[in-house]
């Protein structure tokens, strides 16, 4: 019944659980049996977590406390 | 014949014996429906219930105010039918074609006129109608049940004329009117019947004819309805009242307004059961979808009300819902569900335009003819019921919605589903308590150090999202630091509806953009208000992944690339995307923002946050997948395994 195409739209509400319950199993059933958006679907899910967990721009330590220091000049009294 | 196959029916179908029986013959426009026999057979009871069964209208006053308000759409199948049987019931040509042409011309009697005025107003005009109509019928001598009568006709005719548009219905005889239809059925303004029908043997009616015509003195949105009389029915002792309060929860106030017509009641609920709850085709939220679209383009207040509150117990997010009623191309629906809109606001506001070719467009979207032939007899019926209110005068059943800041959602619970936690969060409980009140309310009051700690706690937030769009560790801190140093100042402006983590990320957002901004380089803003969306993506790299391609590998990637490399292999594809779509997977799954805060620290619909959410996702992936993937060889490309 689902198409590809309409799998591929909801991808990333799926990934995120944002989809209601009848689309859910229609998609699980669709994954089940459609091997290419099978495989979207597991290597955009690896690579989320992969991004999720990566730390991307977290800040060095030195320059948040350089920040607050500058600031709290600006702001104390 | 018509655009959907037809399908042999029994002999007995009864709905059929029942129409050769009262009109001699079987309506092409039923033929055509032969895919859905249980839509015909609801139809036909509404359209027997209005218009066959005895009532305070003579059957020859309602064929007459079916003919005119037909005319007036153009539409020549219904014109051609019901001269048919007007002059079945004994009425001379002459006369039917001053009905046509120029009602006022045709010895009819006062009451008659005003009854032909008042349908025109209300399928021309139907935001123009006001209880001064009504009142101005009632003077007449005209009772309630009549008044309610010729609503119910006016609504069938709107009915009718969609339903013979959308289905290609073949006229059953020779037109007596032939339609130049450009503009046939739009809601054009005023005087837009005036000469526009160029006839063969008759003209339409002209603009001197004009009472129905003329706009409403001023002051006319004050005449609150419901304007009829009604009788007390309850759903103890009348079945379809019972039959909407299970299905609804509630007996719509559309309905509660036509109890003089019991019997049309019944039909109603009946072809509301068939048409609107059976799920078997498209879906209800699919159906929910079209009548909130074509009501909203109807300004039908009412309506949109209505069904904005069934969508949302249907678990659509308030936020989707107002998406639709303005513009659905925005509101980041699947293409099929767009293609189902577009198809629907079609037949209904440009009938004259409507053809063989949407239908076919829609079944390119991978809808059935049956699907297709389901969401014609929907448009039918939102405007059988849009006219319907709008003669009825029926206030929203609900408070008129307030508009929920989309702060107040419930991060991640309110658009999984119909949960009674979403639906609580949804109707104006708070959010979980903000974790950085306490700061805030210090910070508030000047206490610098209050607000230090609050810095503390959101600097790698802010970092992490300013750096995402200045992409360079200079230009971030500085951004970093203008973003901290406007949110001390504008504290003041900070009101709770949004927590405050959703709030400093918005104001480092804007930090972020005005250092781009500033730096003039080629990392071009304009894609930020591009809602457009550039295309298809269609993902590549898909064959070679999965479990199947090599189950000896390892299932946990992480191990190809020591943890300081894949966070720069991240960087670098995340720096690649455009700002759009970074921004969106940065707040998202970089920042771990629900949907709901992340649309609100862009200033972004929901789902224009998900639409470009699942782009830059797809396009991450793209970048990504490469690096984090197998060969045929079981190797890792870069790295060791
Ligand atoms: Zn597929």
């Amino acid at each position: 019944m689902l198409d590809c195409k309409h799998v591929v739209d909801e991808l990333s509400n799926y990934l995120d659980d944002e989809v209601a319950a009848a689309l859910r199993q229609e998609i699980g059933a669709h994954l089940g049996e459609c091997r290419t958006c099978r495989a979207l679907y597991d290597s955009t899910r690896r690579i989320l977590r992969i991004v999720t967990d990566s730390r991307s721009f977290d800040i060095p330590e030195e320059v948040s406390e350089r920040i607050v220091q500058r600031l709290m000049k600006k702001i104390e009294p | 014949m018509g655009f959907f196959r037809e399908v042999e029916q029994p002999a007995a179908f009864q709905p059929f014996v029942a129409l050769r029986e009262t009109l001699g013959f079987v309506p092409n426009l039923f033929r055509a429906q032969t895919l859905l026999p249980r839509v015909i057979e609801a139809e036909a009871r509404v359209a027997a219930a209005v218009l066959f069964n005895a009532g305070a209208l003579s059957r020859i006053q309602k064929e007459c105010i079916l003919l005119k308000v037909a005319a007036a759409q153009r539409n020549a199948y219904c014109v051609a039918a019901h001269w048919q049987v007007l002059r079945g019931l004994g009425v001379p040509e002459e006369r039917l074609e001053r009905v046509v042409r120029a009602h006022r011309a045709a010895e009819l009697p006062a009451d008659d006129h005003a009854l032909l005025d008042f349908s025109l107003r209300l399928s021309r005009h139907p935001t123009w109608v006001g209880a001064r109509d009504l009142d101005t019928l009632r003077e007449l001598g005209l009772t309630d049940r009549q008044i309610l009568e010729t609503v119910l006709v006016a609504a069938l005719t709107e009915f009718l004329c969609t339903l013979s548009t959308g289905v290609g219905a073949v006229p059953d005889v020779t037109p007596p009117v032939a339609f130049d239809t450009a503009g046939a059925g739009d809601a054009a303004g005023a005087g837009a019947t005036a000469g526009a029908g160029e006839a063969a043997g008759v003209r339409l009616g002209t603009a001197a004819e004009a009472p129905w015509d003329a706009p409403p003195p001023a002051g006319h949105a004050a005449s609150a309805g419901p304007y009829l009389a009604t009788a007390g029915l309850r759903p103890e002792t009348f079945p379809p009242f019972a039959f909407f309060r299970e299905r609804f929860g509630f007996i719509p106030g559309i309905f509660r307004a036509q109890t003089l017509c019991p019997d049309v009641l019944d039909a109603e609920a009946e072809m509301v059961g068939t048409v609107l709850l059976k799920e078997d085709l498209l879906t209800r939220t699919q159906k929910e979808y079209i009548l909130l679209a074509i009501s909203a383009t109807n300004l039908n207040t009412y309506c949109v009300a209505v069904h904005c509150e069934m969508l949302r117990n249907l678990g659509i997010p308030d936020d989707l819902s107002d998406q639709i009623a303005v513009d659905h191309h925005l509101a980041g629906l699947s293409p099929a569900d767009t293609a189902l809109l577009d198809f629907a606001l079609t037949l209904a506001r440009r009938s004259a335009a409507f053809g063989a070719d949407d239908i076919a467009g829609l079944l390119r979207h991978g809808f059935s003819e049956e699907q297709a032939l389901e969401a014609v007899v929907m448009t039918a019926l939102t405007r059988f019921l849009n006219t319907l209110q709008m003669g009825l005068g029926t206030r929203p059943d609900f408070r008129p919605r307030r508009a929920f800041p989309v702060e107040r959602v419930n991060p991640r619970t309110a658009a999984a589903g119909p949960t009674d936690e979403a639906m609580g969060h949804l109707h104006g409980e708070g959010p979980e308590p903000d974790p950085d009140d306490d700061l805030v309310t210090l910070a508030r009051a000047r206490d610098a150090k209050a607000f230090g700690e609050l810095v503390r706690r959101h600097a790698g937030r802010v970092h992490r999202t300013v750096f995402g769009i200045v992409r360079n560790a200079e230009d971030a801190e500085d951004a970093m630091q203008d973003a901290l140093l406007r949110a001390y100042q504008s504290l003041d402006d900070f009101r709770g509806t949004a927590r405050f983590s959703t709030w400093l990320t918005r104001i480092a957002v804007n930090a972020g953009l005005d250092k781009v901004r500033a730096r003039k380089t080629h990392d071009s803003l304009d894609d930020l208000r591009d809602d457009a969306e550039d295309g298809e993506f269609q993902p590549r790299f898909v064959q070679a992944w999965g479990p199947a391609a090599s189950p000896a590998a390892s299932d946990d990637p992480e191990r190809a690339h020591a943890r300081a490399e894949r966070r720069a292999l991240v960087e670098a594809a995340l720096l690649t995307l455009p700002l759009k779509y970074r921004l969106a997977v940065m707040l998202r799954d970089i920042q771990q923002m629900s949907t709901e805060e992340a649309a609100a620290a862009l200033g972004l619909g929901v789902p224009t946050l998900k639409t470009r959410l699942l782009r830059g996702r797809l396009m991450l992936r793209e970048e990504l997948a490469p690096h984090f993937q197998r060969r045929p060889a079981d190797a890792w490309r870069d790295g060791d395994a």
